[in-house]
């Protein structure tokens, strides 16, 4: 038999790389996708060079696999955070994954605002920035909750392959235990507590969006 | 207070350019209901989005109370438009702000204080009927419940112009004559200067003072409603007017008509008539006086804002020095006559 106590500390390692990484996809992520679709042609802040640029960039970040964008950021995360070992320097390739997803996924989430809207706020003589911030986003709101659910929970699925390079959590622990001790009960069990934590992240954000529908 | 000098504006697309709007001049005047009408695709939309620049013009000047604002900064141009508000077909309301929020959007994007939103969004919730709607979502409001929301939202900034593109056309008959009821009031009460689009005439005839005919980007026809209705100055003008009034006349006689008299047919003929002869015995007289024997077979008369305006359509029997004289007397009445053909 194992120790409960066994799971506590990579769940909260866990826990501790998916919030961190979650946030900054958030503080990155949001105002990116709000810049991808502003800048379309024909819109608000149409500028077709920035869109383009951004555009390739994103999809060129999107188009790396996880564990070689992992590999290659080493110097870029020992730079940042001193060490490129640990929970806290799995956050900075889980950020940089995260970014661009929820770039994207803000993107099409706002470009489902109706035009109209927008129109009828540019009438009444609001600026861009008000715009954003008074019609844009508020509108979009159960789409960006769900977005950021989305990348929440592709985090957690990360997070487990962040482990691989010394980054801890439940990921390292099911290799360590489940690969390479063969101890199939640590492996069951970190897969139910990875089940756990997903349908947990899903329950809260549908019921924000739930409170958001009317 | 509106003035539009020399507007072109093109569209660029894949398949050519779009003339949208081809030297559009008009002016609209403080206080007055002005309408656009035309087909769809005449680019009533393009003209009334020039007039608060959602569409730049390429060329032309667009004049709000003397002043071309197609010159001002960024800036300068939000203040302008703080002073017009602007009504949708499809009320284009933030389906995740109640109503309340929803009236009050203008005055928050000038930085309102809560009592002041507060001051201005309850005399509006009042004017429009919605004081018991005030805490409903959009998706919880009839057609008409919406549109009264948009025009107390486009009220809230207390602005001297509304615009109004095809504000109407997502309603029910019913729904319609209330919201134009509405805006004949506000119109009224605020000495609000209107200026609204629509393809459908009896909106046109329901509460405009003056009404321009659009037609592939031109202006056919800018006159007074009365003048409109009675004589368009051209044969083009004449006959979208007809077929946006859907003022066709019955299938069987329609089929049997010809263009060219011919012998033993008796013309048909379509009298308009306004103000007062709309009320006098015209038909009477006609038969008395010049002896024609007539035979109405459509007659209508309908209500313009300000004006009656009589439209019958009749057969007429009697000899060519008959007929003449019938033309004339109608004339004199103020009438006019249009012959649609003979049978
Ligand atoms: N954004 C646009 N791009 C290209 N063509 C357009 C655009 N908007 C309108 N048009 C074209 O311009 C013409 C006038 O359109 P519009 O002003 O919307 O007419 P209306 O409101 O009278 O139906 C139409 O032929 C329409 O297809
Ligand atoms: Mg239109």
């Amino acid at each position: 038999m194992f120790e409960i106590s066994l799971f506590i500390e990579p769940l909260w390692q866990t826990i501790y790389m998916v919030f961190f990484s979650s946030l900054l996809a958030m503080l990155f992520g949001i105002p990116l996708g709000v810049v991808l679709f502003i800048t379309r042609p024909h819109h608000i802040l149409s500028h077709e060079k920035i869109h383009r640029l951004m555009n390739m960039l994103v999809s060129g970040l999107r188009s790396i696999p996880f564990i070689i964008l992992m590999i290659a950021l080493i110097p870029f995360t020992r730079f940042l955070v001193g060490t490129s070992i640990g929970t806290t320097a799995a956050i900075v390739p889980l950020a940089v994954c995260a970014i661009p997803f929820l770039g994207k996924v803000v993107e099409s989430v706002l470009s489902e605002v109706s035009s109209g809207l927008i129109e009828a706020a540019q009438s009444m003589g609001a600026s861009t920035m008000q715009i954003i911030l008074k019609v844009l986003l508020p509108e979009a709101l159960p789409g960006l909750i769900q977005g950021v659910t989305l990348t929440v929970i592709n985090l957690i699925a990360y997070s487990a392959m962040a482990g691989t390079i010394g980054g801890g959590g439940l990921g390292d622990l099911a290799i360590r235990y489940g690969y390479q001790r063969f101890d199939t009960q640590v492996m069951l069990l970190t897969i139910v507590i990875l089940i756990l934590l997903v349908q947990f992240t899903q329950f809260l954000g549908d019921l924000f969006v739930k409170r958001l529908r009317r | 207070m509106i003035e539009l000098r020399h507007v072109f504006k093109k569209y660029h697309t894949r398949a050519g350019d779009i003339p949208a709007l081809v030297d559009i001049n008009l002016q609209v005047k403080r206080g007055e209901i002005f309408g656009v009408i035309g087909k769809s695709g005449a680019g009533k939309s393009t003209l009334i989005r020039s007039v608060n620049l959602l569409e730049r013009p390429d060329q032309g000047e667009v004049l709000i109370e003397g002043k071309n604002i197609l010159t001002l900064s960024a800036k300068a141009l939000c203040q302008v438009r703080h002073n017009i508000g602007m009504i949708f077909q499809h009320f284009n309301l933030l389906s995740s702000c109640h109503v309340y929020d929803n009236i009050a959007l203008p005055l928050v994007l000038l930085n309102y204080s809560r009592k002041e939103i507060q001051k201005k969004v309850e005399p509006l919730l009042e004017l429009t009927g919605l004081t018991q709607k005030k805490l409903a979502y959009p998706r919880q409001l009839s057609g008409g419940q919406k549109q009264r929301v948009a025009i107390a939202r486009a009220l809230a900034s207390h602005p001297a112009i509304l615009l109004c593109d095809e504000a109407t056309s997502a309603l029910d008959l019913h729904t319609t004559q209330s919201i134009l009821g509405l805006l004949k009031d506000i119109n009224q009460q605020f000495n609000l200067t209107i200026l609204m689009i629509t393809h459908e005439m009896e909106v046109v005839k329901a509460v405009c003072d003056r009404v321009a005919l659009l037609s592939q980007g031109r202006i056919l026809e800018l006159s007074t409603m009365a003048e409109f209705f009675t004589r368009p100055k051209t044969e083009k003008a004449k006959k979208l007017i007809e077929t946006l009034s859907h003022r066709a006349l019955p299938e069987k006689l329609l089929k049997n008509k010809k263009e060219q008299f011919f012998e033993g047919s008796v013309p048909i003929w379509r009298i308009y008539f306004t103000g007062n002869s709309a009320q006098s015995p015209i038909i009477t007289a006609l038969i008395q006086r010049c002896a024609l024997e007539i035979n109405i077979f459509q007659a209508n008369v309908e209500t313009l804002k300000e004006d009656t305006l009589g439209i019958m359509d009749v057969t007429v029997k009697g000899d060519p020095k008959q007929l003449q004289l019938g033309v004339d007397y109608l004339i004199s009445q103020g009438a006019r006559v249009e012959v649609l053909g003979y049978v």
